[in-house]
């Protein structure tokens, strides 16, 4: 960890203009879920057409201003799709009624079929102070003390929101195969927070005199990155503060 | 040019070259033949007195199928000369069939070839005429050229700037800023020259694909480059992806070189007339756009609310064929009525272009469109500089948008079903009670309707009684009127007879009797007799009297004419013994004889015959003496023997004239030189000629006039002739005085008989009357009483007759009436009785009229209709409660299918909305990309906003696609800025580099002209509108801005129906109160609060003013604090508060103030420069002016142009505060103009109560 300061540390004053003022190392919690999701496999079907096979099985349909109606789509749209549905044999007229052929029906129902697959569990990192997931927690930086924890830590616990967990996991998780087949997360099973790490994380004040500015750095190791969010929420806080006191310093020093 | 769908026929020969050229080109003689008709699209070459006509024809590669199938990506062009038999084939040339071959001034045709012609076969007459009716194509081109020289140089300018090779160099290091915004490069090694063009570049790090941002600074002697890293750059640099092994970095201008080819490609393109609407080179170009005229359309429904203005603005840009001009002011909606037009060209299945200078005014634009189902809209360009707003319209993500829009109306529509189903149960029930409540009620009514149709019945037979009897009784009325009207009459001719009788018996009565009458007139007749006598008496006295005065008369008249005989006689004694002419004469004169004609002719030639005497005799004279002079000279020369017959002769053969002077002197000199001296024989010879030669003309002249003795006797003759004349004359008078004196001796003896008798008649009468006085005057009056007297005995007569006919009449008369009177009664009789049995009928009628009156048919209809109408809403009840359940299942399938879609489930809806796409946004530099032109070749309506921003030729390039074109701005906004400066900094920048710096001027005038300004000014009106009502600012703020529009054709106005409760800013402080809208912090015009200058900086900053706005800031935050603690804002609101600058240095210190010296909780700051700020509005904006200083020659600088002053006047919606000095502005500035514009601010805060100056501000600070 120090080695890692230092290198931080040689790197920002390779700026002339800045000052590090003061340094600190603290960290953030994160939170980690366990998650258990079940995926359907389906097959990737356009859900326009899907829809409009499933409502030419269902009802009357003579032009596509009827299905505009219902489905609220412009006929343009159903339009183009109808006939390109008639040319590729899907659909055709019967006394003035549009019906699906048995290519038609043989398509809808493989749209329509959904295999369930087993369940899966994985694991999900939250930081409240981000309010954000990560998808992965890479670095296993060891702490060498036991820090403290970050000062403007958000307190309170993550909302169960499940259209939320499942908008995170579908994005980690859906996949999408070769054979116009798609793997998707229908439903999620538990989630639950198993324990909390600690993320550690250096923090630079920093002076740059040529353009009298005051500003923060801080290095998340859990990120491996300059921590924006952080910083910015250091900043917002203190830096009127820092330069109250640097400057009342500076007055004493000289 | 519009296509023509004639085939004509076309002989054709080829010249040696064109055949080997289509050899070496590989093109057959097959060729010809590969279609039935080819579409040709033919340019004709200007004509010239040496070049025949002359074209190029261009085979489309579209439509001519076959050629393109066999020469692949070539378009095979013909070049020919035209003659009336054919065309000559003089050349064959092929071009890429990639660029576009259909031009404004090349013409389509379609041609089939004959190759086979025999000479003498015409071209088609019609097509001849078609070539030379088209445009030549050189001249529209060099038109163009022409006028948009001007823009040419800026271009020139730009692409001066822009070529620069790339630079490559190594480095030693990366530090960035605080927020990775910025980044320096140490360690660059780079030339002389290369670090002076390093500013603007793009930056590329090798071992990174993408740029990594601009070159802000370079500083040569540091060795360091500060660059501006771009958005996406910002993650890479805090995860040290930037920190890569190679450090070498590529400079590289290849970005703005590209944009300003694209540039370029307008300009071609419009030379080349590929514009979209072939009149765009006029509509721009012409000093007055020929714009057609508006179509007709029909009254426009609009989905948004928009004012009078916006209304009109909308429905103009509509029936607008070609171009429509929109000025918005800052705040009066223009976005909403882009926002509206889209919408109706998409309804009207119209495509749609948006385009903007800048990405954010895209953004901003499509934003703000209404989210509707037949708009479907299309964001094109680098997705990483598209802002939020214009995200979701990115391709990738249009397939999410239309997901999220039709959940949500599918959703609407799904719940609002679901009530229905209950609405349509308790519809359906109340239709039915509503049927049933209805049927007994329609059979009332039928019964009502069959009773009344009996009762109509028997009402019309009693009627036809009453109306029999009702012509009897009219008849009989119109007689009883007649009979009354008679009987009138009789009654008022007797009233009139007695009345008359009575006047004639007063009148016999008190008149004498005719007997006593005559005795009188008697009486009178015998005294008129005498004296009708006596005047008698007195006129014979007068004629006696008469006749002795005349005759007296005539005695005198006769002893004058006796008199007169005596006297003639004499004179004729006189005249026969006259012996001269002259005492002849003068007896005419004495006598006054008549001078007549032959007389004077007879005198006249007695004068003439004296006169010719006279001057013979003085001839003779002159011959006697020049005879005397030849004699005595002809003498002396014979004595000198010199013969003088041969001088007489030549002499005689001249031909001269002499005056009497003549001869004279010629003789005087003669007798003088004769007398004097010796003279020679030959002047003597010379003499004698002149001698002879004189008397030849005096012989001559006087052979010529009668001779004297012929005239003496004439002279007598006439004489004599005279005397006869004058004798007749005198005796024929003598003559008439004879018989004169004759008559007159007869007269007065007849005279003297009548008098005789006159006498004697006169003393007879005398005998039996004598003579009364007066007698002539009393006759008249007697006459006159007589005449009287007889026309009263007359009138007597007459009334005597007339009293007896009266009484006859009378009589007569009242007779009659007494008939009339009877038959009165009897008619009288008839109508009473007629009249009982109509009111009998009429008795009868009454109680049917009340049932006729009432009307059960209407109700009968009514109630049918009404149950028309719920038989047939109850029909498409039930159709609804049929297809509810089918609406619903299906909707709810489709919800949940939308629910779960994933972007792989809307691959195909984003495929087709992009096919489908109607409103299409982008920049407009980007509209000029290749894969754009490729996707969008044209639109039916282009749109641009915010032209006023953008630089002409960057107008141009979504132009070119436009068939119609409109533009939205405002000119008395600011120009477009270059860069990140504002124009005159990089003006300024630019002469700084470049002290040889020509395209200054140049660039200038440019900067001066806006085109929108100018087509605004010259459009004729339908074709433009200015949105004069502003919803923006409170109309206080407005206020200040208001003089910069009065040029316009309406006056700015405040569109919020409330400014003070609309644009409350709910603050309260010691400077502000809640009623202050306007402020201008007053900063003293002295030193301490003057302007500085970094050091090798240009722009300008003001540290007093800094102080100011740091206070102020601080003041602000506290108030809206207090406003939240006070409950009139909510407690998680932020004010959004704007500063802004004429400065960019400024700027840049108010920036760093706000972050790194102010914690402001309440308050959501943006600063930028005003040019910056254009199109951005705030609650609260405060306005640095920085300018402050004394020196004489100095001005305040970008602060004169009134479109910045207008921008940062109005970005304002609650409170502006101006921070500066007001005697700087005020007074201080150089020009009239511009004092006057600070000067109308100020006075406009004054009389807000908005001023405020240091002192009170110093203790707060």
């Amino acid at each position: 960890m120090d080695k890692l300061m230092n290198q931080l540390r040689a790197q920002l004053l390779e700026n002339p203009a800045v000052e590090i003022k003061d340094t600190a190392g603290w960290s953030i919690p994160v939170n980690i879920y366990d998650a258990s999701f079940v995926r359907v496999k389906r097959s990737k079907m356009d859900i326009l057409i899907k829809m409009m096979l499933l409502a030419f099985e269902e009802t009357d349909i003579r032009r596509a201003a009827n299905l505009t109606e219902m489905l609220l789509v412009d006929e343009l749209f159903i339009d183009d799709l109808m006939k390109k549905m008639q040319r590729w044999g899907l659909i055709r007229l019967e006394k003035s009624i549009f019906k699906l052929t048995g290519k038609g029906r043989e398509q809808l129902e493989s749209g329509i079929i959904e295999e369930e697959l087993d369940e899966e569990w994985t694991e999900l990192f939250y930081s409240a102070a981000h309010d954000e997931f990560w998808s992965e927690k890479s670095n296993e930086t060891e702490t060498d003390k036991e820090w403290s924890v970050y000062r403007y830590e958000q307190v309170g616990e993550l909302d169960k929101d499940d259209e939320r967990i499942l908008e995170v996991l579908s994005e980690q998780e859906n996949r999408l195969d070769e054979n116009d087949f798609q793997t998707i997360v229908a439903h999620v099973h538990r989630f639950e927070k198993r324990t909390v790490e600690y993320a550690p994380c250096l923090e630079f004040q920093l002076y740059n005199k040529d353009q009298d500015i005051f500003y923060a750095r801080v290095w998340n190791t859990c990120l491996e990155r300059w921590d924006d969010k952080l910083e910015k929420q250091i900043e917002e806080e203190e830096r009127v503060e820092w330069r109250k006191r640097w400057m009342e310093e500076k007055e004493e020093t000289e | 040019m519009k296509a023509i769908n004639k085939t004509y026929r076309c002989p054709l020969v080829l010249t040696n070259k064109a055949k080997d050229k289509m050899e070496g080109l590989g093109i057959e003689r097959s060729f010809f033949s590969l279609e039935k008709s080819f579409r040709i699209y033919i340019e004709k070459y200007p004509q010239t007195e040496d070049r025949p006509l002359s074209v190029a024809m261009y085979f489309d590669y579209l439509e001519n199928k076959q050629v393109a199938a066999t020469y692949e990506g070539l378009v095979v062009i013909l070049h020919c000369v035209v003659e009336k038999d054919r065309f000559i084939v003089t050349n064959v040339t092929t071009k890429s069939a990639r660029a576009s071959i259909r031009t404004n001034w090349r013409q389509s045709v379609d041609l089939t070839f004959d190759l086979t012609a025999q000479r003498g076969a015409l071209v088609p007459l019609d097509f001849l005429s078609l070539l030379h009716d088209m445009p030549i194509a050189e001249e529209s081109s060099s038109y163009v050229k022409k006028r948009i020289a001007s823009w040419e140089g800026y271009l020139n300018i730009q692409e001066r700037a822009a070529d620069i090779p790339d630079m490559v160099t190594r480095y030693s290091g990366l530090t960035f800023n605080g927020d990775f915004s910025r980044v320096t490069i140490t360690g660059c090694q780079l030339g002389e020259k290369e670090w002076k063009s390093l500013k603007g570049l793009s930056v590329k790090l090798k071992g990174l694909d993408q740029d990594i941002g601009k070159v802000l600074k370079a500083k040569r002697s540091a060795g360091t480059v500060e660059v501006e890293l771009n958005k996406v750059m910002e993650q890479q640099a805090r995860e040290q992806r930037l920190d890569l092994p190679q450090k070498e970095i590529v400079f590289s201008n290849f970005a703005a070189l590209s944009q300003v080819k694209r540039l370029r490609q307008g300009f071609k393109h419009l030379e080349q007339g590929l514009a979209a609407n072939p009149e765009l080179e006029q509509l721009l170009f012409e000093n007055k756009p020929p714009v057609q005229p508006l179509k007709k359309i029909a009254p426009v429904t609009f989905h948004n609310q928009l004012n009078d203005f916006q209304r009109e603005a909308v429905a103009g840009a509509i029936a607008a064929e070609d171009l429509y001009a929109i000025q918005g002011p800052p705040g009066t909606g223009k976005t909403t009525v882009i926002s509206e037009i889209c919408l109706q060209n998409a309804r009207a299945g119209l495509r749609t272009l948006v385009a903007s200078q800048s990405n954010l005014a895209v953004d901003n634009a499509l934003g703000r469109l209404l989210q509707n189902k037949d708009i479907r809209i299309l964001r094109v360009g680098r997705t990483e500089s598209i802002e939020e707003e214009g995200k979701k319209f990115i391709e990738e993500n249009v397939g999410q948008y239309w997901k999220d829009h039709t959940l949500q109306e599918v959703s609407t529509q799904f719940s609002e079903r679901q009530k229905r189903e209950q609405d349509l149960e308790t519809e359906w029930a109340e239709n039915e009670r509503e049927q049933a409540q209805l049927k007994p009620v329609l059979a009332r009514l039928e019964q009502e309707i069959e009773a009344k149709k009996k009762a109509v019945k028997q009402w019309d037979d009693l009627d036809s009684v009453i109306k029999e009897h009702r012509v009897n009784v009219d008849q009989a009325v119109k007689e009883e009127q007649q009979v009354k009207a008679e009987i009138d009459e009789l009654e008022q001719t007797l009233l009139g007879l007695t009345e008359a009788i009575e006047k004639d018996d007063t009148f016999l009565r008190d008149e004498p009797e005719p007997c006593r009458l005559e005795k009188e007139i008697e009486d009178h007749q015998q005294r008129m007799q005498e004296l009708r006598q006596s005047i008698a008496v007195l006129e014979l006295d007068d004629k006696i009297r008469e006749r002795k005065k005349s005759l007296d008369q005539a005695k005198a008249e006769s002893e004058k004419l006796a008199e007169t005989i005596r006297q003639t006689d004499e004179l004729i004694a006189k005249v026969t013994d006259a012996k001269q002419v002259d005492s002849l004469r003068w007896m005419i004169l004495e006598q006054k004889l008549e001078r007549s004609m032959e007389l004077q002719q007879l005198f006249q030639e007695i004068k003439d015959i004296r006169e010719e005497m006279s001057q013979f005799l003085k001839l003779k004279d002159y011959h006697d003496t020049l005879t005397k002079a030849i004699s005595f000279v002809e003498q002396r020369l014979t004595e000198h023997r010199i013969p003088v017959a041969p001088i007489q002769q030549r002499a005689k053969n001249a031909l001269n004239a002499y005056t009497a002077e003549d001869i004279d002197q010629f003789i005087e000199e003669l007798r003088m030189k004769l007398k004097g001296q010796q003279l020679s024989a030959q002047m003597l010879a010379a003499d004698l000629e002149g001698l002879y030669r004189r008397r030849h003309f005096v012989r001559q002249k006087g052979e010529r006039l009668t001779s004297f003795e012929t005239n003496k006797q004439a002279a007598i003759d006439v004489f004599g002739k005279i005397k006869q004349k004058m004798l007749n004359q005198v005796q024929y008078k003598q003559r008439g005085n004879h018989s004169s004196h004759e008559k007159y001796k007869q007269e007065m003896n007849a005279e003297n008989a009548e008098l005789q008798s006159m006498q004697e008649k006169l003393e007879h009468m005398l005998k039996t009357s004598h003579r009364i006085p007066n007698a002539q005057e009393q006759l008249p009056q007697m006459e006159e009483k007589v005449v009287e007297l007889e026309g009263k005995i007359e009138q007597y007569m007459g009334v005597q007759a007339h009293l007896e006919a009266n009484r006859e009449k009378e009589e007569e008369e009242r007779s009659r009436l007494h008939l009339e009177k009877e038959k009165l009664g009897e008619i009288e009789e008839q109508l009473e009785q007629w009249r009982s049995v109509i009111k009998e009928k009429e008795q009868e009628q009454a109680p049917i009229q009340e049932l006729l009156e009432t009307e059960p048919e209407k109700e009968h209809e009514e109630r049918l209709k009404q149950m028309v109408s719920l038989s047939y809403k109850w029909d498409s009840l039930k159709r609804e409660q049929e297809r509810l359940p089918v609406f619903q299942k299906i909707q709810g399938q489709w919800l949940s299918l939308l629910e779960e879609a994933n972007e792989h489930d809307l691959e195909e809806i984003r495929k087709l909305y992009v096919k489908h796409a109607n409103v299409i946004g982008t920049t407009c530099v980007a509209s000029a990309r290749k894969d754009f032109i490729d996707s969008y070749p044209e639109f039916d309506v282009v749109i641009i906003d915010e032209v006023s921003k953008a630089t002409p030729p960057e107008l141009l390039l979504p132009m070119l696609k436009g068939k119609k074109i409109i533009l939205v701005g405002d000119h008395h906004q600011l120009p477009p800025l270059l860069g990140n400066d504002t124009l005159e900094e990089t003006l300024q920048e630019m002469a700084d580099d470049d002290d040889n710096f020509e395209g200054k001027v140049e660039l200038k005038k440019l900067l001066k002209e806006s085109l929108f300004e100018r087509l605004f000014k010259n459009l004729p009106t339908t074709n433009k509108t200015m949105l004069a009502i502003q919803y923006r600012m409170h109309e206080n703020i407005m206020e200040a801005i208001a003089p910069f529009y009065e040029q316009e054709n309406d006056r700015l106005q405040c569109g919020l129906p409330d400014s003070d409760s609309e644009r409350d800013h709910l603050l309260e402080s010691s400077l502000v109160q809640r009623e202050n809208h306007l402020l201008w912090l007053d900063i003293p015009n002295e030193a301490g609060f003057f302007e500085e200058r970094m050091k090798g900086g240009k722009s300008l900053y003001n540290t007093a003013e800094l102080k100011r706005i740091e206070q102020l800031l601080t003041e602000l935050d506290e108030a809206t604090a207090e406003a939240k603690e006070a409950g009139r804002m909510r407690s998680d609101e932020m004010k959004s508060i704007g500063v802004i600058s004429f400065y960019g240095e400024q700027v840049k210190k108010i920036d760093r103030l706000i972050h790194q010296e102010l914690r402001l909780n309440h308050l959501t700051i943006r600063t930028g420069t005003v040019d910056r700020f254009q199109g951005m509005e705030m609650d609260v904006i405060l306005l640095s002016m920085v300018r402050n200083h004394d020196q004489k020659q100095a001005d305040i600088g970008f602060a004169n142009d009134y479109r910045r002053l207008n921008v940062a006047l109005s970005r304002a919606k609650e409170m502006l505060v101006l921070i500066g000095s007001t005697r700087m502005f005020i007074e201080k500035a150089k020009q009239a103009d511009t004092r006057q514009m600070y000067k109308h601010v100020l006075d406009t805060v004054k009389k807000q109560d908005g001023l405020r100056t240091l002192e009170g501000v110093v203790q707060y600070g």
